[in-house]
């Protein structure tokens, strides 16, 4: 039973990065490949905070927010600069600086060795208390996107992504949207990385690589831009796709890699599945 | 003196990289991910004839090439060519040619396996002694093809009909079948060529260093990053790209710490987007601040 709470726990993580990827790509039409990299962050900060000062993770929650908030505020400045598919390579060379950070500040961050012993959240010793707290923490968050979408600022990141030199001409500020839509979007990633951290009590920067961000990115767009219960779906998918051939019986060498081939597959269909659908449309 | 044979092999290399990237990008305008796979896939197939197979080594290199032109082409006829001119088409591609990678990646990791494998055989020599400096036959041999290919290009660029072709192309793609330039064939040709370039300088690395299964993922970002700090607009941005490139990661290396390479080459990256958004060569690029 475990391992079931355990599976739906990282379902939880996955759906909560995942929507918050969505909140600024499904608005604004950009793909960033740093996501992993914000959750790193509000892992890393979470994880220093608790076992330096011994803070609870109940605050580090908050410190964390604000922490890979402010990171991306300043990385949103260089990000945002650029378009469609050279904003992919640049959030690319982001994540690939903040890996390479977590990786080599050895002094803060431990290097490769990681930061052991993290305590869990008080209150929460047992696997099924942990998969509740976050199932909530996921609800809470999904509801608060749902309702965000419902807003007027929404309205406004949508028309910025059907036409952005239109909404300038209405007098929006189509930069300031941006970069507010992608804080928050960061900020949110980092509670994931706060929960995983003291779910997982060990954290190394190889949880928080580019292949990480292309698998929240994945779950993204599988799940379909701008589609909040496609995120929770696809995440599901997405993480119960190797238990299933695990089950099936493939050796895990091989089970890694099968994986992997199927979401490629699923990525390649998906894009030609729109394309279909478009056409039709 | 060390220093400076270290730069100019890091330089050609990354030129023929970002030549081979370049060649695809610049009619095509797309972010082709699976090339990072088509380094490996030349590099990979040597290992199959060569080791494997135990087939003649010249013998073995040019089907590796063939197999790796193949697929550039085979990428271009099966995915991009039914994109081409869709809404969003830019990153539509760039995500198909992700998967595309992730596919290729692992089919290779299953065959072959994760470990390292080296491509030579025989023991491994130590390098000339020139001036003080080492540097061993590979590198010499990179160095020289290297600079064949990129006489070549230029070439091609500057004399041939295909390099008007695609600079063409590059320019104003519905212009340009107006004026009767087969646009599919000369991209066509354009994937394959760039797919040997990829495909020689992967086998070239595979030789010097050794092979794993993602370890053209990195050369191709470094490609990426050269072809934008370069500018997209001429052969000679590329070439003033990947030197400046070189210089930053062996300086790097030398007096700071290996380590710190890869953050230095994406913060330079960085820093060109903030101060030169259009590359070295200067010309706009549409999608950097519109």
């Amino acid at each position: 039973m475990d391992y079931i709470y355990h599976l739906i726990t990282f379902i939880t993580f996955y759906t909560i990065l995942a929507s918050s990827l969505n909140l600024f790509s499904g608005y604004t039409g950009l793909l960033s490949l740093a996501h992993a990299g914000f959750y790193g962050i509000g892992a890393y900060t979470s994880a220093l905070l608790s076992t330096h000062y011994g803070l609870s993770p109940f605050i580090n929650i908050f410190i964390a927010m604000l922490f890979s908030g402010v990171v991306a505020f300043a990385i949103s400045f260089i990000a945002l600069r650029t378009y469609e598919d050279y904003f992919v390579v640049v959030t690319l060379g982001i994540q690939i600086i903040i890996f390479s950070l977590m990786n080599n500040l050895t002094e803060i961050t431990n290097g490769p060795l990681g930061v052991v012993g993290i305590e869990s959240f008080p209150f929460l010793d047992s696997n099924l208390g942990f998969m509740l707290f976050s199932m909530a923490i996921a609800l809470g968050i999904y509801g608060l996107l749902h309702n965000f979408s419902k807003s007027h600022y929404a309205l406004n990141l949508k028309g910025v992504k059907e036409d952005e030199v239109y909404m300038q001409s209405l007098g929006k500020d189509v930069k300031r949207l941006k970069i507010e839509v992608f804080v928050i979007s960061a900020s949110i990633a980092s509670v994931a990385g706060v929960l995983y951290a003291h779910y997982i009590s060990y954290i190394d920067p190889t949880s928080f690589t580019v292949d990480e961000s292309i698998f929240i990115l994945s779950i993204v767009i599988i799940g379909g831009l701008g589609n909040l219960r496609g995120a929770f779906l696809a995440s599901a998918f997405m993480v119960l796709l190797p238990e299933l051939l695990r089950f099936v019986g493939l050796p895990d060498s091989v089970g890694a890699n099968m994986r992997q081939i199927i979401y490629g597959i699923v990525l390649v269909g998906v894009i030609f599945w729109q394309e279909k659908k478009s056409i039709i449309t | 003196m060390q220093l400076f044979f270290n730069i100019s092999f890091q330089l050609f290399l990354l030129v023929i990289l970002s030549l081979s990237f370049y060649l695809i990008f610049k009619p095509t305008k797309i972010f082709h991910i699976a090339h990072a796979f088509t380094i490996s896939l030349g590099a990979y197939m040597v290992y199959l004839f060569y080791h494997i197979l135990e087939l003649n080594l010249i013998v073995s290199i040019v089907l590796a090439l063939t197999i790796s032109t193949l697929y550039g082409i085979a990428n271009e006829q099966l995915f991009y060519k039914h994109l081409r001119g869709k809404k969003e088409s830019n990153i539509k591609m760039l995500i198909l040619s992700l998967g595309v990678y992730i596919v290729s990646q692992n089919l290779v990791s299953i065959f072959f396996g994760d470990d390292i494998k080296a491509l030579g055989k025989g023991e491994v020599k130590v390098g000339h002694e020139f001036m003080g400096a080492y540097i061993t036959d590979i590198q010499i041999i990179t160095m020289f093809v290297s600079l064949l290919v990129l006489l070549f290009t230029f070439y091609l660029w500057n004399k041939t009909k295909f390099g008007f072709a695609i600079r063409a192309i590059a320019d104003n793609p519905e212009l340009s079948t107006v004026f009767g330039i087969p646009k599919e064939k000369i991209t066509l040709i354009a994937c394959g060529l760039g797919s040997f370039y990829a495909g020689l300088g992967g086998i070239l690395v595979g030789f010097d260093t050794g092979i794993t299964p993602t370890f053209g993922f990195s050369l191709l970002l470094y490609a990426i990053v050269v072809m934008i700090i370069g500018g997209v607009d001429s052969l000679w941005g590329i070439v003033a790209g990947a030197f400046i490139l070189a210089v930053v990661q062996n300086l790097t290396a030398y007096y700071i710490d290996t380590k710190w390479m890869d953050a230095i080459t994406y913060a330079i990256l960085i820093l060109f987007l903030i101060v030169r958004p259009y590359g070295v060569s200067g010309v706009k690029n549409k999608r950097v601040e519109i």
